[in-house]
């Protein structure tokens, strides 16, 4: 699959696929609220959402209803007259589009769940990173000194 | 449309296709070629494949508002993003299965009841292959409603598809781009948001068309009440159809008699128009008479009048069946003296033969008295 990619501007009005107006948003700032561990539990429900949309190979092809290419292809059923040819030439284009971009769109959610789990492994290295900084900075100086900064009086007084 | 749009465009025609050319022959064979059963479940096709995918568009809208209550930042709107662009995407294709579905039942319903008129129309298993036969009308009304049903579903299908996809990463190979493969040669859609036709758009298949029988050079065989096969050439056929005149002619040579003489009738010339004796059946009145000699009955001769007009009852009327009986040549003498010298024999005294039995003769005694007044 080759196509099936564009922009990710976020959408604009006036669409032949028109975007949803209440989509949930988590601003722009911040961080986390409940930890990495959500990025990676989304990311294993779109993982199972494309395993779920797999394509349906023959035999038991029409069986496995609503899974990718399931739609049946049509061929003398509308008749072999010139009308009934104009119908399954047009149910004919419906089927191979369907199929692109249903592929398309199953085939773009492993890529979605791969994203959330970099990002997850980002955060999580980063999140470490940051404690061994943290540790680092609150550890002894290499001369011995303890970096941390004293809170006791040369005088012994607090 | 957004350029981040990629557009399927549906070819459509919806041009008016004549079906007056078609014969009912032809138009039973093409109904006879489909199959709106299979037509239906093509509709439940995309009718659970519309469901399949508004189920996928709910799970990642449900994961879209974990993630939001869940992180925050550019990074987090963005993928929030491209998740809203694949619910969207999802829903679109969904909406679209949906028409098509839509567009499918119609189509199929209307070959249902266009199979189901076409039972209906006389003609029994051998339709007429003349288009301009009534039965053909009929099948051409019933073809032409078809075809108006499809150009309708035509119309209701839709007339693109559309998703809007965020560019992906080549993070791991699809299962898509595998199973494209094993589908056959199906390529990606046009990118870009154009609507420039796909590389793998499916072409469109010619139509095939029964061709006319040829007309039989002979009649059916169809068997006759009376044993005679249609070979016989005594049998006319006078089935027009086909819309062909007959070539032979309507006037038959006279039937064969027994003793080889040609029977005819008294007063009538031909048998023109008179049922063939059975083949087997004996003359229920025969009349002997000499070979050569004139028929018993008046003799007569060709169509239009006897050829012998001096002979007694030549070509003057005829005898038919069930008409009485007939009499010989001295009863008609006989009756001619009768009738016309009445005063050499006077009057009979009969009664008037419409009153017999009913009319009393007068009683000369008998005085009513109305003259002595």
């Amino acid at each position: 699959m080759t196509g099936a990619q564009a922009s990710a501007d976020g959408g604009a009005a006036g669409s032949s696929v028109p975007m949803p107006l209440d989509w949930p948003d988590g601003g722009r700032s911040g961080g986390f609220a409940v930890g990495p561990r959500v990025l990676r539990d989304v990311a294993r429900e779109m993982r199972r959402l494309a395993a779920d949309n797999q394509p349906a190979e023959p035999p038991g092809k029409w069986e496995r209803r609503g899974a990718l290419g399931a739609v049946r292809l049509l061929d003398s059923e509308p008749g072999l007259w010139a009308s009934g040819r104009s119908f399954q030439h047009v149910h004919a284009q419906l089927r191979e589009g369907l199929m692109a971009f249903h592929g398309a769109l199953i085939g773009g959610l492993p890529a979605v769940a791969a994203r959330l789990e970099r990002s997850a492994d980002k955060y999580e290295h980063a999140d470490q990173t940051n404690a061994e900084a943290v540790g680092a900075a609150a550890g002894p100086l290499p001369d011995g000194t303890p970096a941390a900064p004293r809170v006791v009086g040369p005088d012994g007084r607090f | 449309m957004r350029a981040d749009e990629q557009c399927y465009p549906i070819e459509k025609s919806v041009d008016v296709e004549p079906t007056w050319h078609f014969s009912a022959f032809q138009i039973s064979y093409l109904l006879r070629a489909t199959n709106h059963e299979v037509m239906f479940e093509a509709a439940k096709d995309y009718r659970d494949t519309a469901d399949s995918l508004d189920r996928t568009a709910e799970e990642i809208r449900r994961g879209a508002v974990d993630l939001a209550g869940a992180w925050r930042g550019d990074a987090a709107g963005d993928s929030l993003g491209h998740l809203r662009q694949y619910y969207a995407s999802a829903r679109s294709l969904a909406a679209d299965c949906r028409a098509s579905a839509a567009a499918m039942v119609h189509a199929a319903s209307a070959l249902g009841l266009a199979r189901y008129r076409a039972a209906q129309v006389p003609g029994g298993p051998f339709p007429s292959t003349d288009p301009s036969s009534i039965e053909s009308v009929k099948y051409q009304q019933v073809l032409a409603d078809l075809n108006r049903a499809y150009r309708e579903a035509i119309t209701l299908a839709p007339n693109q598809l559309a998703v809007a996809l965020p560019p992906r990463d080549r993070v791991e190979e699809d299962m898509w781009a595998e199973g494209a493969r094993k589908e056959g040669p199906s390529d990606a859609p046009h990118p870009g948001g154009t609507a420039a036709p796909m590389p793998n758009m499916p072409a469109r298949l010619p139509p095939v068309l029964p061709p006319n029988p040829p007309k039989p050079t002979t009649p059916p065989t169809i068997p006759r009440m009376d044993g005679r096969s249609q070979d016989d050439p005594r049998v006319r056929h006078d089935d027009l159809s086909n819309g062909d005149v007959p070539q032979e002619p309507l006037i038959h040579p006279p039937f064969e008699s027994d003793d080889g003489q040609h029977t005819r009738l008294a007063g009538a010339g031909e048998v023109l128009g008179s049922s063939p004796p059975v083949p087997g059946s004996q003359n229920p009145n025969p009349v002997p008479r000499a070979a050569g000699a004139p028929s018993a009955y008046g003799g007569g001769g060709p169509i239009g009048g006897s050829a012998d007009r001096t002979r007694p009852g030549g070509g003057v009327g005829g005898w038919m069946p069930g008409s009485g009986p007939h009499l010989d040549q001295s009863d008609r003498e006989r009756r001619y003296y009768l009738n016309e010298e009445p005063d050499v024999w006077g009057e009979p005294e009969s009664v008037p033969s419409i009153l017999y039995g009913e009319f009393t003769p007068p009683e000369p005694d008998r005085d009513d008295g109305d003259d002595d007044l």
